[in-house]
C-alpha cells in the first residue's frame, strides 16, 4: 500500500508509526533512485504548471487571519514553519535550527537560520519574527488562530539577531506541537514591509518566506503562485532544498464534485480532493494515484446535551453507544471510506491511545436493550421505550451533506431497534451553530478539525461552557485537571499520560458517541511524479516535477 | 416617450428601496451570525462580541438599515463580512462573467423559440410537429444542473469538445449557455407558436397570401413582427430568469459569477454580500424591463401615437 505506482496509498492511518514511515522511505529511496539515474531526467522536467482544483475559495490570504482550511492549505505553499514533524513524528528544524523550553515550561528560546529572506528581499531575523507574533496577538488584528494556537504568551524579546525568547504567562504544551503541525500555514512569519504598505489588502498579497509567491487571484475563478527563486532553505526530509522544480501552481476553484471529477479524468486537472463515491474511478488506474488521509480530525460524532435528562443517565448514554453498528455506517455512509471510532480522538492525532478499541463500546443491541430496561425504559406497544409516562425520544440537529444524511438515516433506524426514537432536524452549519453555543438543543451530529488534542479542552473544560464548544455544558473536575495537564506541559512524554488518561474516562463516562473516522481522498495524475503527502496533511511538491 | 421613460425611473427607485428594506429585514430573521460562522468554534465568545460591535452587527436594526440604505444612495454596497472587501468590487469582478453567460444563453434561447416556435406554427407533418413538442416539453421539464451534467459527461467528459471547467474561452461558455437557455428557449418557443398561430389567422394576412406572396415573405414582413410583442415582454422577465438561474449553472460548470458569489454569500450569512447582491440583480431586472417597455415604443407604431395623444 506504500509504492508510488498509480496504486493507493494510504497516508498517516496511524500517524507517525510504521505506515506512513514505510511511505516516507519508500518516497525517499524513489528520490534517490531518481536522482542518481534519473538526475538527466529531473532537469529535463524542469518547469510546467501544476494544476489543482479546490473545492472552495480562501476568504483571505493573510495568515492570521482566515480560520478557513483551504486557506490553510493554500497557505502552506507561501511560507515555511520555524519546525517540522518528520516522519517518525519527532520535531525537526525548518527556520528555527534549534529551540530550547526552559525548566519551567514558560520560556522558549527559537535560534533561527541565518540565511533566510523574505520574498521581497526584507532579510528574516528574530526581529521579523517578533513583528509576527506581536501583530499576530496584537487585539487590533481580531486574529482568533494566532492567539490560539501560541497560547497565553506574555511577550516576545529579541534577545540577539537571530534568537527569539517567547514567554509565556503559563506554560502551553501544545505550543511546540502546533508549530510543528501548522506552522507553514497560520503561523507563517510575515513581511512587515509588505503588511505596512497594503494594510487591509494585505490578505490579497501576502508576503513570506515560503518556496512559492503569490502571482494573481483572479476572484472566485483561480490563484497562481509562481516558484520563489531566491529559495533555498527546504526542510529536512526533501531532497531539493531550493527552488522548485515546477514553475507555477494554478489553483482552480471548483466546487462542484463531478466536475473536479470529471476535469480529473479528462486531464485538465493534476490534483483534486474527490468524495467518497468517486474512489472507484480512480483506485485502479495507471494513469492515476489516490492518496488517502484519515482526517485530522472526527468524522462524525454525536453530541449530548447532558442537561436534557435522561441524557444525564450514564446506561441511556452507553445504550446509544452500544445500538450502533459502525461497520454498517461505514460501508453506507461513506462508502466504505472510513473506520469505526471508539474514543474521542482519531488515529491520525499525536496522544492517540490505542487502547480505546478495546474498552470502548461494539455493536452489542442486546446489551443495550438490558442497559435500558435497568434504567427504567421498558418497551412500549409502539417499538418506543417509555418511563413515567414519557417516551424515549429525541431531536438531532443534523448537518447536510450527503454522507452525514445516509450515517443519520441509519442511525435513526439502528435506535429504532432498540426503542429510541430519533427526530432528525437538518440545517445548514450557519443554523446549527448559535443553537449549540446556546445550549438549545438535545443531541447534536457534529465532526471537527483539528491537529492537537487540546481541542477536547475547548470541548469538555467546565470553564469552556459559556464561550467556549462545551456545548453539552458537561462539567467533570477530574477531567479538567486532566485536560489542564495536557496543556500545560510541553513534554511529549507527559502529555501523552494525560491524554490516554482522558480518553480512557471519555469511554467510561461515554462522553459523546464516536461513530466514524473517515479517510480525505485526494486524486494526483501520475503526469506529477516526486510528490508526496506529509502527514500532517499537505501535498510537498519541493521535490516534484510534471511531464 | 419620454414622460413614460421617466415614469418608469421614478418607479424604479421606489421598488429598490422596497427591495432594500425587503432584503434587509429577511437576511436579519435567518438565523446564523457571519462573524460566528467566519470565525469558526475556535473563536471565543469575546473575540465574536468585540468583532461583531465593531462591524456594527449589535447596533439597532432601524440604525444599521439606514446605514445600508445610506450607502446605496452612495452607490456604496457594503464590505464583507468575511474578505474585508467592498462588495460593489467584488460585484463587478464577477459581473461581467454573469451577463456575458446571461446574455449568450438569452441570444440561444431567443434562437430556440423562434425556430421551434415557427415550425410549431407552420409545419405541414404533424411528425415533424410532434417531434418539436416533444422537445419543447422536455426541455422545459428538465432541471437545468441536471442538463448541464449530462452535458459535461457527454460532450466533455466523452466527447472531449468541449473543457470541464471554465478555462476563459469562448469554447467552455457554449455547454453553461446551452444548459441554462433550454428552458427558456423551450417556454419561448411555445409563445411564439402561439403568437404566430394568432397573427396567421388574420385578415391581412389572408389578404397578402392571396395576392400571391409566398409564406416565408409573409412570416418575415409581417407575421413574426407582430407575434414578437409578447416575445418581447417575457424576453425582459426571462433575462432575469436566466440571471438567477446561473448561479446553478456557474456551480456546476464551475465558473466565477454573481450567482455563485451569491450561494456562497448565503451560506456564510455574509449580510453585506447577500444584500448587495440582491440590489444589483434587482437593479439589472429592472433596467432590463424598462429596455423593454421602451423597445415596445418602436415595435409597435401603436403604442406611440397611444401616447402622444395621451
Amino acid at each position: 500500500m506504500t509504492d508510488f505506482d498509480g496504486q493507493v496509498k494510504d497516508g498517516a492511518a496511524g500517524a507517525y508509526g510504521r505506515v506512513s514511515r514505510r511511505q516516507f522511505l519508500a518516497g525517499a529511496s524513489a528520490l534517490s533512485f531518481a536522482a542518481a539515474f534519473g538526475a538527466p531526467f529531473a532537469r529535463a522536467a524542469e518547469g510546467g504548471e501544476f494544476r489543482w482544483a479546490l473545492a472552495e475559495e480562501p476568504d483571505t490570504l493573510d495568515a492570521q487571519l482566515t480560520p478557513r482550511a483551504v486557506s490553510f492549505q493554500v497557505l502552506n505553499y507561501l511560507g515555511d514553519s520555524l519546525l517540522y514533524r518528520d516522519a517518525e513524528g519527532n520535531r525537526s528544524p525548518g527556520l528555527a535550527k534549534s529551540w530550547e523550553v526552559s525548566a519551567d515550561g514558560k520560556t522558549v528560546d527559537f535560534v533561527l537560520r541565518d540565511d533566510v529572506t523574505f520574498q521581497d528581499g526584507l532579510p528574516f531575523d528574530a526581529e521579523a519574527l517578533a513583528y509576527t507574533f506581536r501583530r499576530g496577538l496584537d487585539p487590533a488584528t481580531k486574529s482568533s488562530m494566532f492567539p490560539a494556537l501560541v497560547g497565553p504568551v506574555e511577550k516576545v524579546e529579541v534577545v540577539d539577531a537571530n534568537t527569539l525568547r517567547v514567554m509565556l504567562k503559563e506554560p502551553y504544551g501544545p505550543l511546540l506541537d502546533n508549530f510543528a503541525a501548522r506552522g507553514t500555514s497560520w503561523l507563517q512569519p510575515l513581511s512587515k514591509a509588505a503588511v505596512e504598505k497594503a494594510g487591509a489588502q494585505y490578505g490579497r498579497q501576502p508576503v513570506s518566506t515560503g518556496p512559492w509567491k503569490l502571482e494573481s487571484w483572479m476572484a472566485g475563478q483561480e490563484i497562481v503562485l509562481q516558484r520563489n527563486p531566491d529559495y533555498a532553505w527546504g526542510p529536512a526530509f526533501v531532497e531539493n532544498k531550493g527552488t522548485m522544480h515546477i514553475e507555477k501552481m494554478r489553483l482552480r476553484i471548483v466546487p462542484e464534485d463531478s466536475s473536479r471529477v470529471a476535469a480529473l479524468e479528462a486531464g485538465e486537472i493534476d490534483y483534486a480532493p474527490i468524495p467518497a463515491t468517486a474512489y472507484k474511478r480512480f483506485a485502479d488506474k495507471p494513469d492515476f494515484t489516490v492518496i488517502r488521509q484519515l482526517r485530522k480530525g472526527t468524522g462524525l460524532v454525536i453530541h449530548f446535551n447532558f442537561k436534557h435528562a435522561p441524557l444525564d443517565d450514564l446506561k441511556v448514554r452507553q445504550a446509544m453507544h452500544l445500538a450502533l453498528n459502525r461497520e454498517a455506517i461505514v460501508a453506507i455512509a461513506v462508502e466504505g471510506q472510513g473506520i469505526p471510532a471508539f474514543g474521542p480522538l482519531p488515529p491520525s492525532l499525536p496522544y492517540y491511545w490505542a487502547g480505546v478499541e478495546e474498552i470502548g463500546y461494539g455493536y452489542d443491541p442486546a446489551r443495550a436493550g438490558a442497559l435500558l430496561d435497568e434504567a427504567g425504559w421498558t418497551m412500549g406497544a409502539d417499538g418506543i421505550r417509555e418511563k413515567d409516562g414519557k417516551k424515549l425520544a429525541f431531536d438531532i440537529l443534523t448537518l447536510p451533506g450527503s454522507d452525514i444524511q445516509r450515517a443519520a438515516q441509519l442511525i435513526q433506524q439502528q435506535y429504532r431497534e432498540v426503542g429510541i426514537d430519533l427526530t432528525l432536524d437538518t440545517r445548514p452549519i450557519g443554523a446549527i451553530n448559535p443553537l449549540l453555543f446556546a445550549h438549545n438543543f438535545q443531541l447534536s451530529f457534529m465532526f471537527w478539525v483539528d491537529h492537537d488534542p487540546d481541542i477536547l479542552y475547548r470541548e469538555f473544560h467546565t470553564n469552556q461552557i459559556d464561550g467556549g464548544v462545551n456545548w453539552g455544558s458537561y462539567s467533570n473536575p477530574e477531567l479538567d485537571k486532566l485536560l489542564e495537564e495536557g496543556r500545560t506541559t510541553a513534554d511529549a512524554a507527559a502529555r501523552g499520560e494525560a491524554y490516554r488518561k482522558v480518553q480512557e474516562l471519555f469511554v467510561k463516562e461515554a462522553l459523546w458517541v464516536p461513530i466514524y473516522h473517515v479517510y480525505e481522498l485526494s486524486v494526483l495524475s501520475n503526469r506529477v511524479k516526486g510528490a508526496f503527502m506529509h502527514p500532517d496533511g499537505f501535498l510537498i511538491l519541493n521535490d516534484a516535477t510534471v511531464s | 416617450m419620454w414622460t413614460i421613460i421617466l415614469n418608469r425611473i421614478l418607479l424604479a427607485v421606489v421598488t429598490l428601496f422596497g427591495v432594500s428594506g425587503l432584503v434587509f429585514g429577511l437576511v436579519h430573521i435567518v438565523p446564523g451570525d457571519p462573524v460566528q460562522i467566519m470565525l469558526g468554534s475556535r473563536a471565543s465568545a469575546e473575540m465574536v462580541e468585540s468583532i461583531r460591535s465593531q462591524l456594527g452587527l449589535n447596533d439597532p436594526l432601524v440604525q444599521q438599515y439606514l446605514r445600508f440604505a445610506g450607502g446605496l444612495l452612495r452607490g456604496d454596497l457594503g464590505t464583507s463580512i468575511q474578505t474585508g472587501q467592498p462588495v460593489a468590487t467584488e460585484l463587478m469582478e464577477r459581473l461581467p462573467k454573469t451577463l456575458l453567460l446571461g446574455s449568450f444563453a438569452l441570444l440561444i434561447a431567443i434562437a430556440i423559440g423562434l425556430l421551434a416556435g415557427t415550425v410549431l406554427a407552420v409545419a405541414r407533418r404533424p411528425a415533424v410537429r410532434a417531434s418539436v413538442q416533444a422537445g419543447v416539453l422536455m426541455g422545459m421539464a428538465m432541471p437545468s444542473f441536471w442538463v448541464g451534467l449530462m452535458l459535461i459527461l457527454i460532450f466533455s467528459s466523452m466527447l472531449g469538445w468541449f473543457p470541464v471547467i471554465d478555462d476563459g474561452s469562448l469554447r467552455a461558455l457554449v455547454l453553461p449557455a446551452v444548459a441554462l437557455a433550454l428552458a427558456s428557449g423551450a417556454y419561448l418557443a411555445r409563445l411564439v407558436r402561439g403568437g404566430l398561430l394568432e397573427v396567421l389567422g388574420e385578415d391581412y394576412i389572408r389578404t397578402a397570401r392571396a395576392k400571391g406572396a409566398p409564406l416565408r415573405l409573409v412570416l418575415f414582413r409581417h407575421a413574426l413582427r407582430n407575434a414578437l410583442l409578447p416575445v418581447v415582454t417575457v424576453i425582459g422577465m426571462q433575462f432575469g430568469a436566466l440571471l438567477t438561474g446561473a448561479a446553478v449553472i456557474e456551480v456546476v460548470f464551475s465558473r466565477p459569477g454573481v450567482g455563485r458569489y451569491a450561494i456562497q454569500a448565503i451560506e456564510a450569512r455574509d449580510f453585506p454580500q447577500i444584500q448587495g447582491t440582491v440590489m444589483l440583480i434587482a437593479a439589472l431586472f429592472i433596467l432590463v424591463n424598462l429596455l423593454v417597455d421602451v423597445s415596445y415604443a418602436w415595435i409597435d407604431p401603436r403604442t406611440r401615437k397611444e401616447n402622444r395623444r395621451a
